[in-house]
C-alpha cells in the first residue's frame, strides 16, 4: 500500500517510474528505427522495484545491476540525456559510448556498473558492502538481478561471503517470470530453472533475512527495502528479496504489443479492443497503471495531475531523444583511451 | 651486498605498504608463500590481523570482493594462493575487474592487485602448476607484474598501488627462497621498463621470475665458457617493454627466451614477434624459445624436469646460437 508513503514522495515515485518507461518506449522507438548497436533488456513491468528501493536509499550507497540497468540508473536520479545517449553508443553518454545499454553506470550518484554477466555482480557488491565496513560508513551496497543470476554460481559465493560476515547488502532479485512458470525446472525461457522450490530458499538457510515481496505493490517494496536497509545498516547482515513482477507481455521483439502506455487507463479502465488479448496487463499487472490507480483511490492525487506529471515527464524524455540522437558518435581516437585511470 | 630472500622482501614490501597506507587490505585465505614458508609470513599476519580476511574457499567471490573493495576506496590484495586457482575466478579477473574503468569513460578507478604462486612447483602435478600470466596478457586493462629479485619488489609493489589499475602479481612458488646474484639497479623500477640485469655481448638472454634466476645462472655457466651473455628481466608483462629487448639484440643478434608458459601465444612468442616487425632484420641466428611442451604437467619429478626450461637447456641453446 502506498499510504506508507507522503504525498510527495508517491508524486516522486509516480514521476519516476513513468519516467522509466517513457524511456523505455523511446529506446524501442529507437531501436525500430535500428539506432540501438547490440541487444537490450528493458525493465518495463519492474518499474515500482526500481524506484521502491531507491527511494529508500541515501547518496552513499552504491548501487549495482545487470543487464536489465535502465530502469535503476532513471530511478537513482540519473540524467536520461546521457543515459540513452550510451545506449545508443554516442559521445554524449555516461561512458562515452564505451558501455552501452549493458554496462549502464552514473558514477556520480554511486552507481560504479552494471555487469552484463549474470550473477559477476554480486560479488562485486559484496565486495562495495565490505568496503563500507572498513570504512566504518553508515551506508549500503544494493544488488539487483534476476532470477537467471541464481542459476549461476557466483551467486552463491556471494550469498555465503556476505551472510558470513554480516555484511550491508541488500541483495533484489527480480523474478519477472512469476507468472509464466513457478515450477523448479520449468524449462521456459526466463524461468527459474533452479531445482529449490522458491528463490529465497538457498538465502534463508544461510541464515540471510527473506522476504518475498509482490512488485506491484510500491509500498511494500519500499517498506520492505527501508526496513531492510535500517538492518544492514546495524550490523544486522544482509537481506535477499524476490521482487516477483510479471512479465510484460509487450517484448515480442522489436513490436511494441501492448502499445505506448496511456495513463489515463488509470481512470478510464478501459482496454482498448487491439490489446483484449493482453487485457490482464492493462487491467491488473502494470505497475505504473496499478500505483496511479492507488493514488487515485486513497485520493493521493487527481487525475489531472498525474496527467500533469505524465506530460512533463514526456517532455523530458524527448528532449533526451533530441539530446542524444543530437550526440554525436565518439571519435575514433577516443577508442584507445580509458584503458587505465587518469 | 645484502643478500635478501625474495619472499622475505615480499613479505617486507607488503607490511611497508599497509604501515604506510590504511586503505590496504588483504583479501584471502593464502599467504605469500607455499605452506613451508608459514613462519615468514606470521609475522605479517599477526601485525595486521584485523586488516586481513581469511575468506572461505570461494575464489571466484572473494576475487569479486576485492573488485567491489577497490571500487568503494580500499586496495585490496587479494591472495588466491595456487596460481592454478586464478582459473576459479577467470570471471572476475578477466571479465570484470579489467572491464570497469572503461566502460565508465575513465571514470572508476579498480585499484585490486590478485596474486598468486604460479609456476611449475615441483610435483605440484596438473591441477597446481598453471601459469597463467601469458593468458592474463590478453586480458586489456590488466596490468601483469612478474618480477624475479628482491630489491625491486617494494618499489614495484608501490608502483602497481600508485598506478590504481588492475594489477596481477605473479608470484612463483620456487621463487621465494631465491637471493639476488647480481647487485640491484642503480634507478628503482618502474612499471613496463625491462631491466638488464647483467650486461654481455654475444648473445641476448630474456626471462620474468623463475626464468630469469635460470637465466641469470645460465649466464654465470656461460661466462665460463667464454660467452658473454646479456640478460634482461622482463619484470612486468602487461606493459612489456619490447624496446629494451630490441636494443639488445642490436647489439647481440642473438635471443633465447625463457619462459616457463606453453609455447603458442605465450611470453616468450611474444618476445619473438618483436622481430618479426619492429625489431626485423636484428637478429642473425633463429631465436630460441625455450617453453614447457604443450603437455599437462606430469607429476613424476624427473618426467616435470625434463620439460622445464632449465638452466642446461638455456645454456645449451646460448652455445647453439654463439657457435
Amino acid at each position: 500500500m502506498i499510504s506508507v508513503l507522503s504525498k510527495d514522495e508517491c508524486l516522486e515515485a509516480l514521476r519516476k517510474m513513468l519516467m522509466i518507461r517513457r524511456f523505455e518506449e523511446a529506446c524501442i522507438d529507437a531501436a525500430q528505427e535500428n539506432k540501438v548497436p547490440g541487444h537490450f533488456h528493458v525493465y518495463i513491468g519492474q518499474e515500482a522495484t526500481g524506484v521502491g528501493v531507491m527511494a529508500t536509499l541515501d547518496p552513499g550507497d552504491y548501487v549495482h545491476s545487470t543487464h536489465r540497468n535502465h530502469g535503476h540508473l532513471i530511478a537513482r536520479g540519473a540524467d536520461p540525456n546521457k543515459a540513452l545517449a550510451e545506449i545508443l553508443g554516442k559521445a554524449g553518454g555516461y561512458a562515452g559510448g564505451k558501455a552501452g545499454t549493458l554496462h549502464g553506470c552514473a558514477p556520480d550518484l554511486n552507481f560504479p556498473l552494471s555487469s552484463g554477466i549474470v550473477a559477476g555482480i554480486l560479488p562485486i557488491a559484496v565486495g562495495t558492502a565490505y568496503g563500507l565496513r572498513v570504512r566504518k560508513l553508515p551506508n549500503v551496497s544494493v544488488v539487483f538481478f534476476g532470477d537467471g543470476a541464481m542459476e549461476e554460481g557466483a551467486a552463491y559465493e556471494a550469498l555465503n561471503l556476505a551472510a558470513l560476515w554480516k555484511l550491508p547488502v541488500l541483495f533484489v532479485c527480480e523474478n519477472n517470470t512469476a507468472e509464466v512458470d513457478r515450477r523448479p525446472g520449468g524449462g521456459q525461457y526466463h524461468a527459474p530453472n533452479m531445482s529449490i522450490i522458491e528463490l529465497t530458499d538457498l538465502a534463508r538457510i544461510m541464515g540471510i533475512t527473506t522476504q518475498i515481496v509482490d512488485g506491484l505493490d510500491l509500498g511494500a517494496v519500499w517498506t520492505a527495502a527501508r526496513d531492510a536497509r535500517n538492518r544492514a545498516v546495524n550490523g544486522e547482515g544482509p537481506t535477499f528479496f524476490e521482487i516477483r513482477t510479471n512479465t510484460w507481455p509487450g517484448g515480442q521483439w522489436p513490436t511494441l504489443v501492448t502499445g505506448r502506455t496511456d495513463i489515463s487507463h488509470a481512470w478510464t479502465n478501459e482496454v482498448p479492443a487491439q490489446y483484449e488479448k493482453n487485457a490482464n496487463w492493462f487491467k491488473r499487472n502494470d505497475p505504473v497503471l496499478s500505483v496511479a490507480r492507488e493514488m487515485l483511490k486513497l485520493g493521493v492525487a487527481s487525475h489531472t495531475e498525474i496527467e500533469a506529471i505524465d506530460i512533463r515527464v514526456r517532455n523530458e524524455i524527448d528532449a533526451a531523444v533530441k539530446f542524444a540522437n543530437d550526440s554525436p558518435f565518439p571519435s575514433l581516437e577516443s577508442a584507445l583511451t580509458d584503458v587505465w585511470p587518469n | 651486498m645484502e643478500h635478501t630472500m625474495f619472499g622475505e622482501a615480499k613479505i617486507k614490501a607488503v607490511g611497508d605498504l599497509m604501515r604506510d597506507d590504511e586503505r590496504v587490505v588483504i583479501i584471502g585465505g593464502a599467504g605469500f608463500g607455499g605452506l613451508l614458508h608459514s613462519q615468514y609470513v606470521k609475522p605479517l599476519f599477526e601485525e595486521f590481523d584485523s586488516r586481513i580476511l581469511r575468506t572461505p574457499i570461494a575464489e571466484l567471490g572473494f576475487c569479486g570482493m576485492g573488485v567491489g573493495a577497490a571500487i568503494a576506496g580500499l586496495y585490496p590484495i587479494v591472495t588466491i594462493g595456487t596460481g592454478s586457482f586464478a582459473f576459479e575466478a577467470w570471471p572476475q579477473i578477466c571479465n570484470e575487474a579489467p572491464n570497469i574503468t572503461y566502460m565508465s569513460g575513465g571514470q572508476v578507478k579498480v585499484p585490486v592487485m590478485f596474486q598468486a604462486l604460479v609456476g611449475i612447483r615441483i610435483s605440484g602435478a596438473a591441477q597446481h602448476s598453471a601459469r597463467p600470466q601469458a593468458m592474463l596478457m590478453q586480458v586489456a586493462g590488466l596490468q601483469v607484474i612478474a618480477p624475479a629479485r628482491a630489491a625491486d619488489v617494494g618499489p614495484l609493489l608501490k608502483a602497481a598501488r600508485d598506478s590504481e589499475r588492475p594489477t596481477f602479481w605473479i608470484d612463483h612458488a620456487l621463487l621465494f627462497e631465491e637471493t639476488d646474484l647480481y647487485p640491484p639497479a642503480k634507478t628503482p623500477p618502474a612499471l613496463g621498463k625491462a631491466e638488464i640485469v647483467r650486461a654481455g655481448k654475444d648473445v641476448t638472454i630474456v626471462g620474468y621470475s623463475i626464468d630469469l634466476v635460470r637465466c641469470l645462472k645460465a649466464a654465470v655457466e656461460l661466462e665460463k665458457e667464454g660467452i658473454d651473455a646479456e640478460v634482461i628481466d622482463l619484470r612486468t608483462l602487461t606493459p612489456l617493454d619490447w624496446e629494451t629487448v630490441c636494443e639488445s639484440v642490436g647489439r647481440t643478434g642473438r635471443l633465447v627466451v625463457a619462459d616457463e608458459c606453453y609455447p603458442a601465444a605465450s611470453v616468450a612468442s611474444e618476445i619473438a614477434s618483436i622481430f618479426a616487425d619492429k625489431g626485423f632484420g636484428l637478429l642473425k641466428k633463429p631465436a630460441k624459445r625455450l617453453n614447457f611442451p604443450a603437455v599437462p604437467v606430469p607429476l613424476s619429478p624427473p618426467l616435470e624436469i625434463h620439460l622445464l626450461p632449465t638452466v642446461s637447456k638455456i645454456v645449451q641453446a646460448a652455445k647453439e646460437l654463439v657457435a
